[in-house]
């Protein structure tokens, strides 16, 4: 298992390789700062089943999780065994750094790739995650993310017959990629 | 030597408590961190709709777990410098 992310610059943003919901809800946050009026609380209320939302990082560089949409990346495809492996691989830099730059305030436009074999078949899930601190209407910030898949590729991996054969390996409990519903309350953290 | 007068049980007992319940103390937290946004989203989430009050019982215990959470989230945040609102 393994994840690659990529801070993209700011012009990404607004780049048609971004995708529509993405960048349209950097213009609305833009308005605004990130501040929630009435017009930015009725447009991320739509957005409920898209959403993944974190309170602040506090003890750690990885926020915990507040809410998870139905529709999100997280909820439909990643699955709940996906934060397990992310947190074994001791490698938060990986996707902390988007945290910690939305946490000054600056939208946030990452590339992720996400590498992990099920079954002993290699998966790789590319995506986009907008990263933005929002701020309550009394000022108090939260984080929400909204990701946007590009890529879910599925191959035999190059050691998967041994692997099943001697070590008869766990498989997690990833929906997509066991091909289950997913749960809608939120589990995960991390990066969704 | 004056006696220290101590109340009595009783009426430390019936005395009201400042959030009678669950609804009363989520309401006076998302006021005073004006969280409204996350409580509609946890609220459409369980319900599709953002009418407490017609929230069933199974409905309402799924709001307060998770409405509960982002409370929790925000309350630690205050105490941290993310919580001075600017």
């Amino acid at each position: 298992m393994d994840v690659h992310t990529e801070l993209l610059n700011d012009s990404a943003l607004e780049d048609e390789g971004t995708s529509s919901i993405q960048r349209h809800l950097f213009q609305q946050w833009e308005r605004t700062g990130g501040l929630i009026n009435e017009n930015l609380h009725q447009y991320l209320l739509r957005l409920t089943d898209d959403l993944v939302l974190f309170g602040m990082p506090i003890h750690s560089d990885i926020p915990a999780i507040t809410h998870v949409g139905r529709k999100s990346l997280a909820g439909k495809v990643m699955g709940s065994g996906w934060r397990t492996e992310l947190k074994n691989l001791g490698n938060d830099d990986a996707v902390a750094a988007a945290y910690r730059r939305a946490c000054q305030g600056e939208p946030t436009l990452e590339q992720v790739k996400f590498t992990t074999t099920r079954h002993g078949k290699l998966f790789v899930l590319e995506y986009k995650r907008l990263v933005l601190m929002i701020r309550t209407p009394k000022g108090f910030p939260f984080l929400a993310t909204f990701s946007a898949q590009e890529r879910l590729g599925c191959e035999p991996h190059p050691l998967a017959s041994l692997q099943n054969r001697v070590v008869g390996l766990r498989p997690s409990n990833s929906h997509v990629l066991l091909g289950s519903d997913a749960e809608p309350i939120a589990r995960h953290s991390l990066s969704a | 030597m004056n006696e220290i007068e101590f109340h009595s049980v009783d009426e430390i007992i019936s005395e009201p408590d400042k959030y009678r319940n669950d609804h009363d103390y989520l309401n006076a937290m998302c006021e005073h961190f004006g969280c409204h946004l996350s409580r509609d989203i946890i609220a459409v989430t369980v319900s599709s709709h953002t009418n407490l009050e017609i929230f069933t019982a199974n409905e309402w215990d799924q709001f307060v777990a998770l409405f509960g959470r982002v409370i929790a989230q925000f309350l630690a945040a205050e105490e941290t410098i993310y919580g001075r609102p600017h």
